[in-house]
């Protein structure tokens, strides 16, 4: 019996290679650098006394994120609709789910790269000040997941179109909502249930170095939640 | 013969009408089924569900046995597709284009390369292996298309309009590759071209406004054209009002037709019903036996099968089609 398992990662893997063939994951990682970079000076040389804290800069990097994650996901499977070249995968003996995760599995690679080029900022200003590295390994795994979020949000949105623009402005959308959704002002149990949805507020335990086990859970069963919703929706959209 | 692809009843409807309704037929191994329809008539609507990337609104198709809706895996395993107009990734080089369809066709990971070459070699694409797929003319990458729709070495191989879009002598190419990968697989194309229809398949089902309107071997259906006439054309020494005479005589023939004389040869068109029991071929020693006596010696005979267009025309043409209540009728109701 020749086993099925693994698909997901033949996907991902050409995934992969396929995002730095193309000139739009260079030109998003020096983007990346340059106002990570930016958002670094500004702390360190802030007229409010400068601070070395790693936390403030995560949560910058994690607003650049919200406009990252569309630019990152667009073409996952928007592309290949438009192309038609999903009809060539999906009639061989792959499933949906190894499909959509393969596709968020080379995306989340891509990402990582993104997080691990971050680093250097650490890295630097730890010859300026004393760093807590594990504070600053908790943040960074926040903001890890946080664009984990954001990944399976835009996989979600590209698996809705055929047009890479609308499923970037689709994601972008959904994660803006997502991250300023306790900006309503209410009170009682609305508000307690909008801040629980709130991309921002969970990760507030990562940046200040512990990581809290809801916090982590509440990430985790968002990109389940929309990686099963992308899967739906690549199933549902053969049978319009 | 062993049957290998069976498509029973199946229906897909794209809103109230469009679509294809209760597409009925088989293909044995080692056979050629040609799907023949005008554009518009359904063909890759049929193959897409077969292929099991759209979901038949009804019906059933059955691979080697497997049931799609049961096993949609089993079947997939034991199809190769190469859709129309092939969407291959462009950004990848054909080596790589075929490692990733090998892997994704379950071909065991020892076999990939050596697959990989042998198809290559098939193909001839062992000067392009290295080039991106999306840099490839229109005949290299269907056959790149085709490479990897044979790579796993599927029991049955569909493709979908395979000679499109092509030059003459690249047309030839694939018609003979399909032809070649006919006595392995069981094949199943689709083609809005006649000729090409009769040249290739074993079988030909025609399929018209979604519906399967006539089915059968080529030569089946030009003889059921003129109401099982035949047409045969002799070219005979001798003078052709007599020959004419003489070969109207033969049970069965219909009418014949001189068709001019030259250096003592005549050429006649004879349109006749060979009488039940009786085939082709010796319907054929008959027309050549009315000769004898007058001592006139044949210089030519053949059957003419050009009428393949007509049927084709015929069965279209459905409002004229309808008023001769031809059985195979299918025609959905409007
Ligand atoms: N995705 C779709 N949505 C709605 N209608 C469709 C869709 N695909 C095909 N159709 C319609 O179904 C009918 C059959 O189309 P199909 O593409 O199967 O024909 P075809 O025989 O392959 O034609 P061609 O020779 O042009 O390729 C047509 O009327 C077509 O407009
Ligand atoms: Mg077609």
């Amino acid at each position: 019996m020749r086993t099925s398992l693994g698909k997901w990662w033949v996907v991902g893997r050409r995934e992969w290679q396929v995002s730095f063939q193309t000139p739009l994951a260079y030109v998003l990682l020096g983007l990346w650098m340059l106002v990570a970079g930016f958002f670094q000076v500004g702390l360190l040389v802030s007229p409010y006394g400068g601070t070395s804290d790693m936390s403030q800069l995560v949560d910058q990097l994690v607003v650049l994120v919200l406009f990252l994650a569309p630019f990152l996901t667009m073409r996952l499977l928007a592309e290949e609709r438009r192309t038609g070249s999903e009809e060539l995968v999906l009639t061989t003996p792959i499933s949906p789910v190894q499909w959509v995760l393969g596709k968020y599995a080379g995306a989340m690679m891509v990402w990582t790269v993104f997080t691990l080029a971050a680093g250097v900022f650490p890295l630097v200003t730890s010859r300026l000040a004393i760093l807590d590295w594990g504070s600053v390994g908790a943040a960074w795994l926040g903001m890890w997941l946080f664009g984990a979020v954001g990944l399976a949000v835009g996989l979600f949105a590209s698996a809705l179109t055929d047009s890479q623009l609308v499923a970037a402005m689709v994601s972008f959308a959904i994660l803006l909502l997502l991250y300023l959704a306790n900006i309503v002002q209410t009170s009682g149990w609305v508000a307690s249930a909008l801040s629980y949805m709130t991309l921002s507020d969970h990760l507030t335990s990562f940046t200040v170095g512990t990581v809290a086990l809801n916090d982590l859970i509440y990430y985790l069963s968002l990109i389940a939640g929309f990686l099963f919703l992308s899967i739906r929706a690549v199933d549902l959209r053969r049978w319009a | 013969m062993e049957v290998a692809l069976e498509v029973d009843g199946i229906t897909k409807r794209y809103g109230p009408s469009r679509g294809v309704q209760d597409i009925t037929f088989s293909v044995h191994r080692g056979e050629i089924v040609g799907l023949l329809g005008p554009n518009g008539a359904g063909k890759t609507t049929t193959l897409r569900v077969i292929t099991g990337f759209l979901p038949a609104s009804a019906g059933h198709v059955r691979v080697e046995g497997h049931d799609l809706w049961e096993e949609p895996q089993e079947v997939r395993r034991r199809i190769g597709y190469l859709p129309d107009n092939p969407p291959l990734y462009p950004d990848m080089t054909v080596y790589d284009y075929l490692l990733f369809m090998a892997e994704l066709h379950e071909v065991p990971k020892r076999r990939r390369v050596s697959r990989i070459d042998e198809v290559a070699a098939r193909l001839q694409l062992g000067d392009v292996l290295g080039r991106l797929v999306g840099r490839l003319s229109r005949g290299f990458r269907q056959r790149v298309g085709l490479a990897q729709a044979v790579l796993h070495e599927p029991p049955v191989l569909v493709c979908d309009e395979p000679t499109v879009g092509l030059d003459p002598a690249q047309i030839v190419e694939m018609r003979e590759l399909v032809r070649s990968f006919g006595s392995e697989h069981a094949v199943l194309f689709s083609s809005h071209v006649l000729s090409e229809v009769r040249l290739l398949c074993n079988q030909i089902v025609i399929i018209h406004k979604g519906a399967v309107i006539d089915r059968g071997r080529p030569a089946e259906l030009s003889i059921r054209q003129h109401g099982g006439a035949s047409v045969w054309v002799l070219r005979v020494r001798g003078p052709s009002a007599e020959v004419a005479a003489a070969l109207r005589a033969v049970a069965g023939v219909r009418s014949v037709r001189p068709e001019g004389e030259a250096d003592g040869v005549c050429t006649v068109r004879v349109e006749a019903a060979p009488p039940e029991g009786i085939g082709r071929d010796d319907y054929a020693d008959r027309l050549v036996d009315a000769l004898t006596p007058g001592g006139w010696r044949l210089r030519e005979l053949h059957l003419q099968e050009t009428s393949l267009e007509d049927v084709f025309l015929e069965l279209t043409a459905s409002e004229h089609h309808e008023s001769q209540g031809e059985p195979a009728q299918k025609e959905g109701r409007p």
